[in-house]
């Protein structure tokens, strides 16, 4: 499988999860390229993702006493692989 | 003035952001130059013209884009430009230093023209980086002009317009390379496109749009639902989806489109020793290891209870200092009576005990603020959630159960984003074993008060490695009786480190400290005003007042664990608010901080003040949490399974580690 995305989308459905550098390192990716290709997953409906601002209380840093500061720039961010990235490592046998 | 035999081209400059366009764009037209905006969009238009001997041409340039889907107005003004002006050549500015980037661009430009030039770019910071490209290799890689520049210095414009020219008078052959699609794909995209009307375009702009179709883009769909003549191709194109299975096409040709990319890039580009790691790689090695991300985490918290726990002590010191003098006063300037007794023994010790720990949950709390800012928090939940995902766990819920370490309130709405109802529920049902800051302040002073110096740090510690690992294994256990099934997939994206912004820190931390006042000055002060009626009533004495005939009842079950009833009195202030149990101990011992510490080391062992801490951090939720996992949940059942299987496991471990105390001598 040469296919960078799909195997970036296997990685994405391994345990333990690895990390971004793990990714890269193992795919041999930079991190540009690495970004663009979960930005391509994203769209495609492959990954979802949640700005962790979404998972705070209502009344966002206000209602919330942890101080955190969830912004895009320094929050960090969750995604989850979608059930249409499931079917799509099922097809390919990736999964 | 343009003489009559003077040839006009039309060039389109493309690119990605941050390329250097603009200078390319800047220099090549000078000051001949218009601004304006791309018809019906908000997105900046500019052109410019270009002129040399016998040759205008008109300039257009691009906004920047990564790519042509139809994700953003850029890339859609973009690629629709290409495609309706039809620009004599487009010329790709990419950025030498990161190639593979840019030539995902480079890919898709070239399914919508033949004329394409390449400007190789930022050539000299490539060198600086130690990326050697073989522009030879890499023309014939990609069957297109190569030509480097460095716009900055103004250095190959001359050349981009030779090639430029060359092209569009085919005196250049070109060919670009372009990503091969499967023979069935191939063709059905020709079916689809023979369906299409003329007007769609060019044989290749055609395939294009029916390649779209299939894509399922949104951009193309819309127009082919605008257009009547576009119908029998859309039907087709839904048709062939369908029948053939092709949900997957777009993935696939990005993926084979950096597959192509990778396979150029080992042919043509040569990297030198200074394209190592990056600092934030080299850190997340270490902080974010299979090996050592654990152990740094336990370093890095470990330390922040330390530094919390030293840094603290003199200010809270100070400050109870401040409070007694201030104490004094109050005893002073009040006729002696009942009602100075209620007030002094019952709201004024309550509050100022509690109100003692100000410089605790600030500094706390700064020191957290600067983990969070740092990026560090983020590190911290990826490798916790590497743990709990090990172990069949939702990795999700980590985010939430963090917040726990604040307040379980806020942590428990938090659980809303979770969107599997089971995974959801076990997060609320484990979140209030998390150790929040009410609970803090309560073992940060029986820490102080038993375990005096750097022991006191490691109690902390201690407890927040049980409150980590209770979570843990609560949740097995949950999850293996309760809500069994799959966990979702989670994967958490690491934002970059950044240096601690100061004011970010500081609003943050006080906001947390100043919600910790205003507590300490409302609940805490209003329910100590109870329990000294309670404590005093109907007397005379503790012993015969309501709350001592409770502690009574209670007192066998507190000798299963080594607690004494007032001990286990001062529980039901720590149900109305957590840090209520040290509010409700200063009332039942009738002391202020220092007394009573002092009259706790009297009455109560180490060991015991342990157990305490452990049965405190596990066996009832506090109200505002019942609250909150009953608007939650919407559950009478779930809250109260939620509220009582503490008790059990409080009572379990604190009866076993008395045990285990008197056993090895400690009780």
């Amino acid at each position: 499988m040469n296919d960078p995305l799909l195997r970036l989308l296997a990685l994405l459905d391994t345990t333990p999860r690895p990390s971004g550098f793990e990714l890269r390192s193992r795919l041999g990716l930079t991190r540009d390229t690495y970004d663009d290709l979960m930005t391509h997953l994203t769209r495609m409906g492959y990954l979802e993702a949640h700005a962790m601002d979404g998972a705070c209380a209502s009344g966002g840093c206000q209602g919330c006493e942890v101080g955190c500061q969830s912004t895009p720039d320094t929050g960090p961010r969750s995604l989850s692989i979608t059930s249409r990235g499931r079917r799509y490592l099922e097809r390919s046998g990736s999964r | 003035m343009v003489s009559p035999s003077t040839r006009t081209l039309t060039v389109a400059l493309a690119g990605n952001p941050n390329v250097g366009k603009s200078t390319v764009f800047n220099t090549l037209t000078g000051l001949n130059q218009h601004v304006g905006n791309w018809a019906g969009k908000t997105v900046e238009r500019t052109e410019g013209t270009v002129r040399r001997s016998g040759l205008t041409i008109r300039l257009v340039d691009l906004p920047g884009t990564y790519s042509l889907t139809a994700l953003s107005p850029e890339e859609l003004i973009a690629r629709e430009y290409i495609l309706d002006a039809r620009p004599d050549v487009v010329v790709h500015v990419v950025d030498a230093s990161n190639l593979e980037r840019n030539l995902y661009l480079t890919l898709q430009l070239a399914e919508l023209t033949d004329h394409l030039v390449l400007a190789l770019n930022m050539r000299d910071l490539a060198e600086r980086r130690g990326i050697r490209i073989d522009l030879a290799a890499l023309e014939a890689e990609l069957g297109v002009p190569v030509v480097p520049m460095i716009a900055e210095r103004r250095e190959g414009h001359e050349a981009l317009v030779s090639a430029i020219e060359a092209i569009a008078s085919d005196r250049r052959p070109v060919d670009p390379l372009r990503v091969k699609a499967s023979p069935g794909v191939v063709e059905v995209v020709e079916a689809i496109a023979d369906l299409l009307p003329a007007e769609a375009g060019a044989p290749r702009t055609r395939a294009w749009w029916a390649r779209k179709l299939l894509e399922q883009d949104v951009a193309a769909l819309a127009r082919a639902r605008r257009e009547p003549a576009w119908a029998p191709a859309l039907r087709r194109a839904d048709q062939e989806r369908q029948t053939r299975g092709l949900e997957d096409l777009e993935a696939e040709g990005v993926g084979a489109a950096y597959a192509l990319l990778t396979e150029i890039m080992n042919r043509v580009v040569e990297r030198g020793p200074s394209r190592s790691l990056d600092w934030t790689d080299r850190l997340d090695r270490l902080v974010t290891g299979r090996w050592t991300g654990i152990p740094f985490l336990g370093l890095i918290f470990g330390g922040m209870f330390w530094a919390t726990f030293m840094l603290a002590r003199p200010l809270t010191d100070r400050l109870n200092g401040l409070l007694e003098t201030l104490g004094g006063w109050l005893t002073r300037g009040l006729p002696p009576g009942p009602l100075t007794d209620f007030l002094l023994e019952g709201p004024w010790a309550g509050f100022s005990t509690v109100a003692g720990f100000f410089p605790t949950i600030l500094i706390f709390f700064t020191l957290f603020a600067i983990l969070e800012d740092s990026g560090y928090l983020a590190r911290a939940a990826f490798v916790m959630d590497r743990v709990m995902g090990a172990m069949g766990l939702h990795g999700r819920s980590f985010l939430p159960l963090l917040m726990g370490f604040g307040c379980n309130v806020p942590a428990i709405m938090a659980t809303r984003t979770i969107e599997n109802q089971g995974d959801r529920l076990l997060t609320i049902l484990v979140n209030p074993l998390m150790l929040c800051q009410a609970r803090l302040v309560l073992f940060v002073f029986l820490a102080g008060t038993f375990f005096p110096g750097s022991r006191g740090a490691l109690v902390l510690l201690s407890l927040y490695g049980l409150s980590a690992g209770l979570v843990i294994a609560v949740s097995m256990l949950f999850k293996r009786l309760l809500f069994q099934g799959e966990p979702s997939s989670f994967i958490l994206e690491l934002p970059p480190y950044h240096r601690p912004i100061p004011r970010n820190v500081l609003t943050h931390a006080w906001r947390s400290a100043r919600g910790f006042l205003q507590r300490a000055g409302t609940q805490i002060t209003l329910m100590t005003a109870v329990l000294f009626v309670f404590t005093h009533w109907p007397g005379p004495g503790i012993e015969r007042s309501l709350a001592g005939q409770v502690g009574q009842l209670l007192a066998p079950l507190g000798s299963t664990m080594g607690l004494d009833w007032r001990l286990m009195v001062s529980l039901f202030g720590g149900f109305l608010a957590k840090e209520g149990a040290l509010a409700s101990l200063a009332v039942i011992y009738g002391v202020g901080e220092d007394g009573l510490s002092a009259a706790l080391q009297q009455a109560v062992g180490g060991w015991s003040a342990f157990v305490y801490m452990v049965v405190s951090l596990v066996y009832v939720p506090c109200f505002s949490t019942i609250v909150a996992i009953h608007r939650e949940t919407l559950s009478w059942r779930w809250t109260l399974l939620a509220s009582v299987y503490g008790l059990g496991l409080a009572w379990g471990l604190g009866a076993g580690l008395w045990q285990l105390g008197r056993v090895l001598g400690w009780a």
